[in-house]
């Protein structure tokens, strides 16, 4: 128990996975907000369908709600624009501190103004923005400082990690409870409901062998039971990652439930290992000076061994 | 930890999504009442084509306001002053919109909430994909 304190407390040891998983939620972020933006006063315009009271919900009328200044209440895309701005800035500048804590006030009021259209996603993206304005990518000196930030981001990770547990854990948990995840018929209904499948499922589900229905259903079942433990031990971790990608991308598009399935999806590069995820740069570094060569992004030197390797 | 920290247990889906909520309206012109329309169908349909599309946010606009509504406790005495629940209200003035959109000059509107459960799994291959169909209408509105 004593090294475990210790080893939160020593030297931030995660700084590829930390900046890997603050590009994804970045990404996310990016994707998501300007996806929405196409229909920009649907969504959080002064005449939106979505009541402006449900916003007291969250924040009131605190100045952090940037929805009470007219300018952003009359041009949400403002706000929407300046959150791309951030987010682009936040690529180039993966280790400041204050981008992250703007992000997260920015991405807040957005979300409280379409407070309907909220899903279990959208409130695990929020609390993984919270552990990332304690993320330190900065490289270890030896001053108090320096270990502070690092115990907060080791610290930050580590609960980041067990809130995704925790979901997994909870939802398995209530599922085994439920009368139609234990008989096995809980996935005919859900992909019986137009809002949340494909009319080719729906047909499929009717005339397709149980066996067919039950079995993905346990299947599941027991990857959300299993997740908060398997995910811990390096043998079975791939594993877990592996299907539970295929999970989550089966309900994003299966389901429809898009951005709700990415979310899972990143979450889990915050169990990858150090030294996996520097694998994982390095080979993406490789594939790139490969394109620029293909491309002739950049003039080459005959004489350069490297790329003429590389080109022959 | 409440309300910008709060965690609710039911997010990731305990019990099975075995039905959805509707709101259909019609609305009333010199001419007459309009057939009843679903404000979700058309959404519905553009999301299953395109996934990566807004439409699938947009359904939960209006399944929002249905469900606020439809769990803002519908008993005999509360439909007696209806106009009075804030619930009702917003999706009247949602109705409204869209009536506005639909036809130039509305004289009144009215909507139902209807609930569409999935058929029972032993019922699965009959013809039709809704078992049980619930369906509370609201008085028309004159405007």
């Amino acid at each position: 128990m004593n090294s475990k304190f210790k080893s939160i407390a020593q030297n931030n040891k995660n700084l590829h996975t930390i900046r890997l998983f603050r590009i994804l939620l970045y990404c996310w972020f990016l994707i998501y907000y300007n996806t929405l933006a196409f229909n920009v006063d649907f969504f959080w315009g002064k005449n939106s369908f979505i009541p402006k009271s449900t916003i007291e919900l969250f924040f009131g009328n605190s100045i952090f709600n940037l929805f009470n200044y007219p300018l952003i209440e009359n041009n949400p895309l403002v706000l929407i624009i300046a959150l791309d701005v951030l987010l682009m800035v936040s690529f180039f500048k993966l280790k400041n501190r204050i981008l992250p804590i703007l992000i997260y006030f920015v991405t807040l009021s957005l979300d409280a103004r379409s407070y309907y259209i909220l899903d279990g996603g959208n409130n695990l993206i929020s609390l993984f923005s919270v552990f990332n304005m304690f993320f330190s990518l900065d490289k270890d000196k030896e001053t108090p400082i320096s270990l502070l930030n690092s115990t907060l981001s080791n610290l930050s990770l580590l609960m980041a990690k067990i809130q995704v547990c925790i979901v997994y854990f909870i939802a398995g948990h209530s599922k085994l409870a439920g009368d139609l995840w234990s008989n096995g018929t809980a996935l005919y209904y859900t992909l019986s409901v137009s809002e949340v499948s494909l009319n080719s499922v729906r047909d499929i589900v009717k005339i397709i062998h149980p066996i067919f229905i039950v079995l993905p259903a346990y299947f599941l079942l027991a990857f959300q039971l299993s997740f908060p433990w398997l995910i811990w031990f390096k043998s079975t971790r791939k594993f877990m990652i592996f299907a539970g990608s295929v999970i989550h991308l089966g309900i994003s598009f299966i389901m429809g439930l898009t951005f709700f399935g990415y979310v899972l999806c990143i979450s889990y590069c915050l169990f990858y290992d150090e030294a996996d995820v520097k694998l994982f740069e390095s080979r993406m570094k490789a594939f790139y000076s490969k394109l620029k060569i293909l491309f002739h992004l950049y003039p080459q030197k005959f004489d350069d061994p490297i790329s003429t390797n590389e080109i022959l | 930890m409440t309300p910008m920290f709060l965690q609710r247990w039911q997010l990731f889906a305990p019990e099975p999504q075995t039905s959805q909520i509707k709101i259909w309206y019609r609305c009333e012109s010199s001419s007459g009442w309009t057939n009843w329309k679903d404000p979700t169908f058309e959404i519905i349909k553009k999301h299953q084509q395109y996934r990566l599309g807004y439409y699938g946010k947009a359904v939960y606009v209006f399944n929002g306001a249905a469900r606020e509504l439809l769990n803002s406790n519908l008993d005999n005495e509360s439909m007696k002053e209806i106009d009075l629940k804030k619930e009702y209200v917003n999706t009247e003035k949602i109705i409204v919109s869209l009536c506005a959109r639909d036809i130039k000059k509305p004289i009144a509107t009215q909507f139902s909430l209807v609930i569409l459960s999935a058929k029972n799994f032993s019922q699965r291959k009959e013809k039709g994909y809704y078992g049980k169909i619930t369906r509370l209408n609201f008085p028309e509105s004159k405007m």
